[in-house]
Parts: structure tokens; C-alpha cells; sequence
């Protein structure tokens, strides 16, 4: 017999949304038809009430679109383990769940929803919802420039002096040295140059070649200084990517009506999460159908890995992305929640080698000096290991069709290297992953012709 | 940017420009993008570091190699596994374990005529290399790309060298005491003379505690050849614990000298007499202590630790150092009639003891060791031991009697679990009994041990008595604080028929 199979997910999608590991072993937990007195689902979403501690039964309820999810319980982890336990039992048990109508509380909240993207889409369309008086704007955008300003002639005349006077001393200075510096660039609302500044701290620590990425670190410190005190001669995308890194948010008002906008199907071919000071940052990477354009969500979370709107590696969403201003566009916002969501066959649109990659890279910086990831969906590439002797940590490269080779990032190659030669078997396959300033390929997914399309993702630990 | 540049740019900055001046020149284009003469030093410093670091990201030359690439896998083997719900259910049954349940996934999969998805067998192969229980079993699944796979990777070499006996002579030129032990074990089997003669090289050389732990190998097919290295060991070597052992593994040899003499001095502790018409047989231990007992390791004295008299300590000494064979032999009494007679004496301590030592020490039929622990004699550790001396049917009724006298539940359902007997459904259902009466108990409270045995306990039930829920005592006083192990062990139960349902699997 065919089972029918409404979900768009695998059950490692499902993993991958989990907001860490105990949540996904609690959601496990869960996939037993005895503790669910009623599940149901359509090829829209699946509901259930799950029998919690409580006398009252929890309602659960999963849209497929996006995905969604909604539930009565009272945790605050997003996804609950109700959801993903009720995902879990639609992807691996669709047999234990009756297929039929939704009951009421399911059908008005997936009608709310609907609702609610339609309004949203129609409230961007409209544009700004106040006419915004351009004179406070222009004296706003003046008060915060000058404030940087001064915090740039305190970050330029620190380096001038380090610079003057020599680093030599930098192994035996104490963290304060940076840290005090770090903070004041928040004060002086530059937040995006705390890191970059307290990332010094970290340089002596780096080996031998220290000071010369110090140097580049410094470098890169100073062209945007630089850029600062020409901002109003610049154009507005470089403008914008200027903002970006020193942390000045372009509003999403101000994305609606500058940037670019594209309706299209998304493939979602990637994410990576990263972690400081308990936010979590999520980049997720998109890929238009038709368009071709790759695209970069940036999502932030604070406290755990739980965010608005579930992306899921290996799904394709149709919706609309507004690009924001650049030089080099790559980031985008989804304009409303996807309006459908079905699993991706293959990625649309790939790279032939690694020299097409690189000279990409290169013309995207040439726009933009500050880009930091660059998406590669490389075509026809074989992984290799390179076993460099006992105790030593491997070396993992792709290779081309050309003999060109690419090295991957260890951190991500020591976790799913094996997993993607395995994948391979020594074939060419579709790599995808994020290239950075670092010269090291991240890596994110694969697609193969017979195991069709894998990501390589870690749960975040509880 | 080359390194000699970086080094330049490197050592003007680590200085201060306060006293290097001078910068290191970019290519004649970067240069005009960098330079501004007018501005200070430490500016065009900052400035020259910013280009040479950007351009240096973006024109990277990447590597590129002439060689020929690496044989391939074979493309898409058959047998894989795609199965979506299989697929998922196994990646969760690495995640999650336990091990067993790792192990039996394997064999369900192989029993099938399936390998494991290839994403799947780095998780599998680790898991292998983490718990050498596991390769047998990962390595049948692993499939045509598994072997493929594994011979690249250092640490998952054991699939190269499946089936063949790891023997290698490094092990014993180079391995650590463990090491050569095993070595020396394995060598036993093919050439025990020649691992005997390896022996004897070493011994001069090695410690007293590595004397006895090396030495331990000669219980590996124990023969006549060995006597005169154990007498002479006996004899002379420096450690009591080395001349001990020498004397345990010399009364395991009933026609050595030393067995002999053995026999020698209980015969005549052990007479009959005439009662009524009746012959009985009677124990009395020697009236002064032998002449010559000294030389085989029997001590006059017994150490402070135990509570006997000096003819009982004697007796209990020569009984563990006799043939246990020379018993039947002598008196014509089956083992089960010498244990019960011997308890009736007025000597029972010694002898049983005695008696009980000779067994653990010496490979022995199993109608001693059914008979010894029958006794209770043995402490359970010792107990345990023995039990895999007996029948199948004997082993699991031996189990199920050490569980009174086992020092905690848990100890006892470790070494179940581990006992390489079947578990029929009689057999878990008594054990089941056990760990609901323990639940009703308080040490049950703290008993986090018994709570992660649990779900590797479900994978040791046989799947016919799966079909009836283990009846839990949800109204036990510490039941709450068990709730989730024993989720964990029904998840586990679940696990295993589901995953022979989906493989159609009559396992």
C-alpha cells in the first residue's frame, strides 16, 4: 500500500529545527500513539492533543507551510516538544495519524495565519504607514553620524598609537587592554566594531604569523573608519553596507522601500548557526528558481536557538524577499511567512568550478569590501581526505574537475567530512557551502545524484 | 601578498613605525590605491595592511594537483538501505543508543540483505571504534561502501583487519603489559610451547605485579609441558603472589609432581571408619604441620585476617591446592554427595572453603561447580565466576539464585546481562520480579545506576515476552523519580519490533 506522504520534511529536518538536544530526545519521547488521544492531519498541517502532566490535554498543531507550529502547552522553548514530537509521528509514523478535516480550534488558527501573511504583504505594499518627516530623519541620521564620528577618532587615534609605539607587548597584555575599547564602540553606536575590536585580543594567541592578522584585522578597522568620514559621498548600497558593519541597522521600513524584491521559489540550501554571549545568530541561504539569486536570512535569538520562522535545509518556500541595499546584494528579509513549502529535488542553479567561484568572490568584494560569507554551490566536486598522521587533525579538500583544490573548514570538515566522502563514495557531487575572507569553505549541505540532498547540521546542546 | 612582504609589514608594526619607518612596497596598482604621502606613517601603515589583506582574499591562488584521484567506491550499491523510516530510525538509534540496541540494528539490517545508509556509517563506524562489541555487527552492515570508507580512516582500520586474530609480534615486542598478556593468550592457542619459551625469556626482567599478570596466560590450554616452569617459579621467584599463582595453576595439573604430593598429605585426612556395619567417611587435618608443605606455598600460620585454627587452615589449604578430581576418584561420591557430606563434618568451614577455592582455581566439570554453589559457600563475586562453567539451563537457574544473595540488584543485573546465555521469557520474567520488588524498595531512590542499565536491559528481553507491558509499580513511593528510565526502556522495546516489522525481519 502507498502511504501518502502530506509532509514535506525527513525526520533530520525535523532534528534541525529543534532549538537543542533535549528537546529533540523530549520530542522522541513523544512519538508513541498512547500519549496522543487525538491526531489528525491534512496535507496542510497535523494537530493532536498530547496528554501533558496537566488534566487539560496540550493542543498541538503543525502547519506544513513554513513550517509553524502552535501549541497550548505553557514551555517557552520554540519549537515545543510537543511540535516536534507531533512532526516526528506525521514524518515517521503518517500511519498513526487520521487524515480528515481539521477540528475548529486547528482550521481558525491556520485561517489566522493565512490572514495575517495576507495583511502583512498587503501592509508593505502599501508602503510606510506614517509619512516620515524628513528634516527629523536628516537631523537624526546627522546627530548619530557625528557621535560615531568621534567614536571613530577614538578607535583610529588607539591604533595610531599602537602602531607608533609597536605591538610587540600585545602576548603580555592583559584583556582589558581591548576590552575597554570594545565597549565604548557600543557606546558609541558603532555595535557591529565591538567584536572586530575585541577580536584583537584573541591575535597573540594565533601562532606565529599574529601580527600580520593583526595587521589585516587593524586593516579592515580602519578602511571602514575611512568610509565613515566620507559617508555622505558615498552611494546609498555602499552606504548601506557600511551600516551593516558598524552595526547601524537598516530598518525594514527603509529595506521595503530601497531594495530589491523578488518573488520566487526559495530553495533553502543551507544554515549555519553561531553562537556569543548566549545569541544565537542563524544564516540561512536561499536560492531563487527562477531569479538564480542567492540569498542570506540573518536571524538573531537570544537565550536559546529558537527562532520566528522555522527555514528548513532541504525545503523549497515560495515567498517574497526584499533585499536590502548593497553593493553586492546578498541579504535579504522574507517579506511574509512562505506561502507553501515542499522538499527540494535538487539545488537550481550551481557553480562549474572553483576558479568561477573565486573570480565571483572577487567581483563581490571589488562592490563590497566588507563581505564576510560567500555562498558557493559548487558543482562536480570530489572530497578528499588527507590523512596528515597520527594525532594530527585531517586535512579535507574538494576538488574539481580541473584538478583545482579548495580547502574546507576544519571545524565544520571534522565534524561531516566523512559524512560527505561517505556521501561521494570518491564521485563528483554538489557541494554547498560558505566561503569566507578566511579562505576556508564552510560546509553546509550536499546534493548527489542518488542520495538526492543532505545538510550537515549539529543541535545545538541543551 | 607574499611572506617575506608580511614579514616586513610584520616587524614595522611589532617595532612602531616611532622607529621603522620604513614599509614594504605593494605591486605598482595596490600601491596607488594604498599610498597617500601626505598622511603619517602609522596611517599608511594601517592603510597598506587593509590592501594587502583584501587583496589578498581576493586573488587567492588556490592550490591544484595533477594527480589522479583516488579509486572510487563502486557507484550505487543495491543493497543500501533507503528506506526513509528505516533511515530515520536508525540514525536516531545511533544518537540515542544504547550500544546493544546499536549492535542489533546491524544485524536486523544484515539479516535482511541490507547495508547501512552511507551517510549513516561514520556514526556507526565511531561507535565501533569507541566498543570493540560493536564491529562484528557494524562491519556486516557496513556494505561495499563501508569497506571503501573505512580504510581511509586511521581509527576505523579494525575493518581492515575483521576476522584475522590481530596477531603480531609488535603486540609482544612493544605493547604494554595488557597488550602482551592478550598477545601471550593468543599465541597459546596455536603455539603454546613457543608462548611458554617467550615467557620464560621475559619474566627475569619484568616486575612482580607484571610477573603475575603476564604468567596469568599459561591458564590458556594449562599442560604437562608447563610443570617445570611452574615448579621452579614455585620454588624460587622472589613475590608470594607470583610462587601463589604458580601453585594454583600447578594443582590444575593433576599428574604434576606437585599435585602429587598434594594428594599425598589429604589422603590421609580423608578415611573411612566403620559404624554399625556402616563405613563413613570422616576429615581430620594433620596433626603437626607437614615437614615439607612450606616449599609448595601452604602457610603455618594464617594470616590475621582470617579467623581460623592453625589444623583447620592447614586442611583448607592443601583441599585448594588438590586435584578437585581426586575427590570422586577416592571416596567414589558424586560432587553434590561430597559438598553435602562435607557440610555435616566437623571440619565443614575448612573444607568447603577449600573445596570452593579448588573449584574457582582450577577448570573444573560443572557438576562441582553446580554443587559448589549450591554450597553458598563462595562470596557472589566468586560465585558469578563460575557460573559460566555450567549448562545453559543450569547458568540461568544459577543466576536467578545468586540475585538473594548479590550485594545489589544492580551488580547482579550487570553480570546478567553480560552472561552469554539465552534469556527465554521464564527467565526475564523472573528477573522483571526482581526490579519491581527493588522499585517498592527505598534504595531505590538513589539508585541512578539501575536507571541507566534500563534500556540496555530491553535489549537482552527476548521479543516474545515483549508482548505483555512490564507491569512498573507507578504506585511505588520513588516511582516518579523512575518514570523517564523507564520510558527510555519501553522507547528502546518499541524500537527493536519496530524495526524488525519494517525489515520484515523474523529474528
Amino acid at each position: 500500500m502507498m502511504q501518502k506522504m502530506p509532509v514535506p520534511f525527513s525526520a533530520e529536518q525535523v532534528t534541525a529545527l529543534a532549538p537543542d538536544t533535549a528537546s529533540v530526545k523530549a520530542g522522541r519521547g513523544l512519538t508513541n500513539p498512547a500519549k496522543w488521544p487525538t491526531l489528525g492531519c491534512n496535507d496542510e498541517a497535523a494537530w493532536g492533543e498530547c496528554q501533558g502532566s496537566g488534566s487539560k490535554p496540550y493542543q498541538t498543531q503543525v502547519d506544513f507551510t513554513g513550517p509553524g507550529f502552535k501549541c497550548s502547552c505553557p514551555s517557552r522553548k520554540f519549537p515545543c516538544k510537543h511540535g516536534l514530537g507531533l512532526l516526528f509521528m506525521a514524518v515517521d509514523r503518517p500511519g498513526s495519524l487520521k487524515e480528515g478535516e481539521p477540528p475548529d480550534w486547528v482550521a481558525a488558527w491556520l485561517q489566522s495565519r493565512r490572514d495575517k501573511a495576507e495583511k502583512k504583504a498587503a501592509a508593505v505594499e502599501a508602503g510606510p504607514k506614517a509619512p516620515t518627516d524628513p528634516e527629523a530623519t536628516a537631523k537624526r541620521v546627522a546627530k548619530r553620524l557625528s557621535r560615531m564620528r568621534e567614536g571613530a577618532e577614538d578607535l583610529e587615534r588607539w591604533m595610531t598609537d599602537q602602531i607608533r609605539h609597536g605591538i610587540a607587548a600585545w602576548p603580555q597584555q592583559p584583556r582589558a587592554h581591548w576590552q575597554s575599547l570594545a565597549a565604548r564602540m557600543v557606546d558609541y553606536q558603532m555595535p557591529g566594531l565591538e567584536k572586530e575590536v575585541s577580536a584583537l585580543s584573541g591575535m597573540p594567541y594565533q601562532g606565529e604569523r599574529w601580527p600580520a592578522m593583526a595587521l589585516i584585522q587593524m586593516g579592515r578597522l580602519h578602511t571602514r573608519l575611512e568610509a565613515l568620514r566620507r559617508f555622505e559621498s558615498l552611494e546609498l548600497p555602499l552606504q548601506s553596507d557600511l551600516r551593516t558593519v558598524l552595526g547601524w541597522a537598516v530598518d525594514k521600513e527603509e529595506v521595503a522601500t530601497a531594495g530589491e524584491r523578488i518573488t520566487d521559489d526559495w530553495a533553502v540550501l543551507g544554515q549555519e548557526f553561531e553562537e556569543r554571549e548566549r545569541l544565537w545568530e542563524r544564516r540561512t541561504w536561499l536560492q531563487g528558481r527562477q531569479s538564480g539569486r542567492m540569498a542570506l536570512i540573518l536571524d538573531f535569538s537570544h537565550g536559546n536557538r529558537a527562532f520566528e520562522i522555522p527555514l528548513v535545509p532541504g525545503t523549497v518556500i515560495q515567498t517574497e524577499l526584499l533585499y536590502y541595499p548593497s553593493a553586492s546584494p546578498l541579504r535579504a528579509l522574507l517579506n511574509a511567512p512562505p506561502a507553501s513549502t515542499s522538499p527540494l529535488q535538487r539545488p537550481f542553479k550551481t557553480t562549474p568550478d572553483v576558479a568561477t567561484l573565486l573570480q565571483d568572490y572577487a567581483a563581490a568584494l571589488g562592490a563590497n569590501p566588507w563581505l564576510t560569507q560567500y555562498p558557493a554551490v559548487l558543482a562536480q566536486v570530489v572530497p578528499l581526505h588527507r590523512d596528515l598522521g597520527p594525532d594530527q587533525p585531517s586535512q579535507w579538500l574538494l576538488r574539481d574537475n580541473q584538478g583545482t583544490l579548495l580547502p574546507l573548514h576544519p571545524f565544520t570538515a571534522g565534524r561531516h567530512g566523512w559524512e560527505l566522502l561517505a556521501i561521494s563514495g570518491g564521485h563528483p557531487l554538489t557541494v554547498i557551502g560558505e566561503w569566507s575572507s578566511a579562505g576556508t569553505l564552510k560546509l553546509l549541505a550536499c546534493w548527489h545524484e542518488e542520495e538526492g540532498f543532505c545538510a550537515f547540521q549539529e543541535t545545538a546542546p541543551a | 601578498m607574499s611572506a617575506p612582504f608580511w614579514k616586513q609589514l610584520s616587524t614595522a608594526a611589532l617595532l612602531g613605525t616611532a622607529r621603522t619607518p620604513a614599509l614594504p612596497s605593494l605591486p605598482q596598482d595596490l600601491q596607488d590605491l594604498a599610498l597617500d604621502e601626505s598622511s603619517a606613517p602609522e596611517a599608511r601603515l594601517l592603510r597598506t595592511a587593509a590592501v594587502a589583506g583584501l587583496a589578498q582574499i581576493a586573488g587567492l591562488q588556490p592550490a591544484s594537483t595533477e594527480e589522479t584521484l583516488p579509486e572510487p567506491a563502486a557507484p550505487s550499491p543495491q543493497d543500501v538501505c533507503r528506506d526513509p523510516q528505516v533511515v530515520s530510525l536508525l540514525a536516531q538509534i545511533a544518537t540515542e543508543g544504547p550500544e546493544t540496541l546499536l549492535a542489533e540494528a546491524c544485524q536486523l539490517l544484515a539479516a535482511a540483505g541490507q547495508s547501512l545508509p552511507h551517510r549513516l556509517l561514520p556514526t556507526y563506524f565511531d561507535a565501533a571504534y569507541r566498543s570493540s562489541a560493536l564491529r562484528d555487527p557494524v562491519l556486516k552492515a557496513a556494505g561495499s561502501r563501508g569497506a571503501w570508507l573505512s580504510a581511509k580512516n586511521r581509527e576505523w582500520r579494525f575493518a581492515a583487519t575483521a576476522g584475522i586474530d590481530e596477531i603480531d609480534i609488535r603486540q609482544w615486542e612493544e605493547g604494554d603489559v595488557a597488550s602482551r598478556t592478550r598477545y601471550l593468550q593468543a599465541l597459546r592457542q596455536t603455539d603454546a610451547d613457543r608462548a611458554r619459551e617467550l615467557l620464560e625469556k621475559t619474566l627475569a626482567q619484568e616486575s612482580a605485579r607484571d610477573r603475575v599478570t603476564l604468567l596469568g596466560a599459561l591458564r590458556t590450554r594449562l599442560s604437562p609441558a608447563d610443570e617445570s616452569l611452574l615448579q621452579n617459579l614455585l620454588t624460587s621467584d622472589r613475590s608470594k603472589e607470583v610462587r601463589t599463582l604458580a601453585a594454583r595453576l600447578l594443582s590444575a595439573l593433576p599428574q604434576s609432581a606437585f599435585a602429587l604430593r598434594m594428594q599425598a598429605r589429604l589422603q590421609p585426612c580423608v578415611t573411612t571408619e566403620k559404624k554399625l556395619f556402616r563405613t563413613h567417611w570422616v576429615v581430620a587435618p594433620p596433626q603437626s604441620f607437614p615437614t615439607d608443605a612450606a616449599q609448595d606455598g601452604i602457610e603455618e600460620k594464617p594470616p590475621g585476617s582470617v579467623r581460623v585454627g592453625e589444623r583447620a587452615w592447614w586442611l583448607r589449604q592443601i583441599t585448594a591446592r588438590t586435584p578437585i578430581a581426586w575427590w570422586t576418584a577416592h571416596t567414589g561420591m558424586t560432587p553434590m554427595e561430597l559438598v553435602l557430606w562435607a557440610a555435616k563434618t566437623e571440619w565443614k568451614d575448612a573444607l568447603l572453603q577449600g573445596l570452593a577455592e579448588a573449584v574457582t582455581l582450577q577448570d573444573t566439570d560443572p557438576a562441582w561447580i553446580h554443587a559448589i554453589i549450591n554450597a553458598d559457600v563462595l562470596p557472589p563475586q566468586e560465585a558469578a565466576e563460575l557460573i559460566g562453567g555450567l549448562d545453559a539451563k543450569d547458568q540461568r537457574e544459577a543466576w536467578l539464585k545468586l540475585a538473594s544473595s548479590a550485594p545489589s540488584l544492580t551488580w547482579w543485573l550487570r553480570l546478567v546481562m553480560k552472561a552469554p546465555i539465552t534469556w527465554d521469557t521464564a527467565f526475564w520474567l523472573a528477573v522483571e520480579k526482581r526490579i519491581i520488588a527493588h522499585l517498592h524498595t527505598d534504595a531505590a531512590q538513589y539508585d541512578y545506576e539501575l536507571r541507566n542499565l534500563l534500556p540496555e536491559l530491553a535489549c537482552r528481553i527476548p521479543m516474545a515476552a515483549t508482548s505483555s507491558p512490564t507491569p512498573w509499580p507507578t504506585g511505588a513511593k520513588h516511582w516518579s523519580s523512575f518514570e523517564d528510565a523507564a520510558h527510555r526502556f519501553q522507547q528502546t522495546l518499541e524500537r527493536r519490533s519496530r524495526l524488525r516489522r519494517m525489515l520484515n525481519s523474523k529474528l
